[in-house]
């Protein structure tokens, strides 16, 4: 518990610092990078775009972790590392914050950069293959 | 990191991803509401066309802080629309026609506001489930990119996600500051 | 007696035609086509004999947002377009198919459905590709997830979805080989088998970075290559006869003096290639400011460049000035209304280049420029140019 809040402490704090008129919030990029498709609330369209709603799941698993930078929206933006790497921590906790681990280590923009050099050519088999098909049931 | 070193790094980083940050068109057309009569502009060389579109200008705001005519296809949110006008076919800018059903699934650009300078992130749903508008056919592609860049391209029909893929026109809802 | 009838044609002073006798019709003739010429050439869906000005037939494909895209079986004898269908007109459950159209009869002679995710865009070249080997159909993908759909056409058989996250777009790229292009500017090769089932899917390193210059997706195939412009006007190509496809090295189309004077590659079918001269058609039209999108400003000039020596050969107006002639018009796809927003090339020996302008088609003779026909009266006014005879 104490661990969640100091990282969320870590987080907010960049979040803080981001809002300071420098580079674009996450929630700025998230809009503009992510909405489209992923929705405002993360939410599936069933049989063509999964959800981001329970993706802290795949922290929990050998690959997860890579498997969320590695996906073509992820891999393929034009985010840079390190604002990439706020995105997807601020997307965990906003659309799925009960699912990341105790022990979460928020992602950096080192570990970004080199896990998106290898963007995925397959997604849905190496999903299914991690946690299993997805629900589409909207929350 | 300050901004300046933001704004470099932009600019490194490719000069239409400046040009996102500069907005051309929407700069020629604000220096016309700056200097008297809209005629008086000395237009760069382009089409005569696209000279015509410059001419037809902002009027003077009619809502309050939303400058512009959103009947008109050089209405502030529309510089990366690519469709019917949803106005003109009986829905506003921000809502769609009776009938159709604004798709959920999109494409989300950002524009230039003359009316405070700001420039704010535009939604470009598409409203769907009925048979082509036919009126207002307005195209503008600042920010545009190629059907590959799938989550940038106004050239798709945003239907295709939707119950009924049926494209019939287009708004721009405005939904937040494009300030970061 | 003197009949009422000949009475009445002398009122309105017709004269008989001595010996003349009328022929009587027999009810239910359809035309069919004979054996193709190298001027012929699909306006998008209607078929025009641009030699003789003549409209030949229409493929009578469903209307949707999508622009024509064909493609021809290897010997011909059937053409493929994709088709979209709701069950109650513009509403309702959606069916995609693969439409087999028989090339003499422009009749229905088939049909194969697939899944309803074919890409609703403004794409012609992309949408769809026959592999080289003639026998399976890519069909490109959108939902906006990205994927293609193959078609086994000797069969006339759905074989399966290959998923391409990230990239888009469907080119030929060999035998058993599909081309795509990902957002980042990386080429993706997909492999089928014998059956056209999924062997593999290789990303390449990028051969352009879109947030510099973005390519244009209306590719042209110059024998084993394929060649496509950028917003810039920058040439990148691909040679896909080798194990793998390899990227040629890229050069301009615009000199640097063209530069001074803005000139840029525009249009919305800028390209088209002469394959026996080894020439390259374009559109092209000054413009101090870069432009958006390239594809809505129609080209002033038409210019040809030798491919062998990269060097510009010719420069003609793009079009004759004629009266005015509806100008741009509130469908969507229209253009700047002020050139050329489509050119295309017949081949053979004596090729004839074909441009759309708002005043109409006109036609010359690709290699001198002489006009045949300054705007031909019986086609459609404009649409896609797409070859008859590649």
């Amino acid at each position: 518990m104490v661990r969640i809040a100091l990282a969320l402490l870590t987080f907010a704090f960049g979040l803080a610092a981001a809002g300071a008129g420098s580079a674009a919030s996450p929630r700025f990029n998230y809009i503009l990078h992510c909405q489209g498709c992923h929705l405002a609330d993360g939410g599936a369209t069933p049989g063509k775009i999964p959800p981001l709603i329970g993706t802290g799941r795949f922290l929990a698993v050998e690959g997860g972790r890579e498997f969320l930078v590695r996906v073509p929206g992820v891999s393929l933006s034009i985010v840079p590392d390190d604002e990439l790497a706020e995105l997807i921590n601020w997307m965990l906790f906003r659309f799925s914050a009960d699912d990341v681990p105790a022990d979460f280590e928020p992602y950096t923009a080192e570990e970004v950069g080199r896990y998106r050099q290898e963007p995925l050519v397959e997604v849905e088999t190496v999903r299914v293959g991690l946690i299993g098909p997805y629900d589409e049931t909207p929350e | 990191m300050d901004s300046t070193n933001w704004m470099d790094r932009r600019f490194e980083t490719g000069a239409r991803y400046l040009a996102r940050l500069t907005s051309r068109r929407s700069f020629l057309t604000r220096l016309g509401t700056l200097l008297v009569g809209a005629a008086s502009i000395p237009l760069l060389p382009m089409s005569r066309a696209a000279a015509q579109a410059a001419d037809a200008g902002f009027r003077e705001p009619d809502i309050d802080g939303d400058a512009g005519d959103p009947m008109n296809c050089n209405y502030w949110r529309y510089c990366s629309i690519d469709g019917f006008m949803s106005p003109c076919c009986g829905g506003s800018a921000s809502s769609c026609p009776p009938g159709t059903e604004m798709s959920a699934v999109t494409w989300i650009g950002t524009c230039q506001n003359p009316a405070d300078g700001n420039d704010y992130l535009i939604s470009y749903n598409d409203c769907c489930g009925k048979s082509p508008c036919g009126q207002c056919f307005c195209n503008n592609n600042e920010d545009d990119m190629p059907v590959y860049v799938t989550g940038r391209s106004n050239n798709i029909n945003w239907c295709l996600a939707h119950s009924t893929t049926a494209y019939h026109s287009t708004v721009a809802l405005v939904l937040g500051r494009a300030d970061g | 007696m003197i009949s009422r009838t000949w009475l009445a044609g002398l009122a309105i002073g017709i004269t008989a035609t001595p010996g003349f006798a009328q022929e009587f019709d027999a009810f239910g003739r359809s035309e069919v086509l004979p054996e193709p010429e190298r001027d012929w050439m699909f306006v998008d869906y209607s078929l025009v004999d641009v030699t003789d000005d003549r409209y030949l037939g229409l493929i009578g494909v469903a209307e949707t947002f999508s622009p024509a895209a064909i493609e021809f079986s290897p010997d011909g004898s059937s053409l493929f377009a994709l088709e979209t269908f709701y069950t109650r007109g513009n509403r309702g459950d959606r069916t995609d198919t693969v439409t087999i159209f028989d090339t003499v009869t422009l009749g229905v002679a088939g049909e194969v459905v697939i899944p309803a995710k074919r890409a609703l865009a403004l794409i012609v070249k992309g949408a769809l590709a026959l592999t080289d080997n003639g026998r399976f159909l890519g069909v490109f993908n959108l939902t906006p997830a990205t994927s293609i759909s193959v078609v086994d056409i000797e069969a006339g058989t759905f074989v399966g979805e290959i998923s391409t996250p990230g990239c888009s777009l469907v080119f030929s790229g060999g035998d058993l080989r599909y081309l795509m292009i990902c957002a980042n500017g990386d080429l993706l090769t997909v492999t089928v088998d014998e059956v056209g089932r999924e062997v593999s899917k290789e990303r390449t390193e990028s051969f352009f970075d879109p947030e510099i210059d973005p390519l244009r997706e209306a590719g042209v195939r110059f024998g084993d290559e394929w060649l496509f412009v950028s917003f810039d006007g920058t040439m990148h190509s691909v040679d896909v006869a080798g194990e793998i496809p390899r990227i040629g090295e890229s050069w301009s189309l615009l000199s640097e003096a063209d530069r001074e004077e803005n000139w840029r590659i525009t249009g919305r079918q800028p390209l088209a290639v002469h394959e026996q001269s080894g020439r390259l058609y374009v559109l092209a039209r000054q413009s101090e400011e870069p432009l958006d999108d390239p594809a809505d400003w129609d080209g002033t000039e038409i210019w040809a460049f030798d491919l062998a020596t990269r060097e510009r050969v010719q420069r003609l107006e793009a079009r004759p000035e004629l009266e005015e002639g509806g100008g741009p018009g509130g469908a969507i796809g229209s253009t700047s209304g002020d050139g050329t927003s489509n050119i295309q090339v017949t081949q053979g020996d004596e090729p004839l280049l074909v441009a759309v302008s708002d005043t109409g088609i006109s036609v010359r003779h690709a290699l001198n420029g002489d006009y045949l026909h300054e705007r031909l009266e019986n086609a459609p006014a404009s649409g896609w140019l797409s070859l008859r005879i590649r």
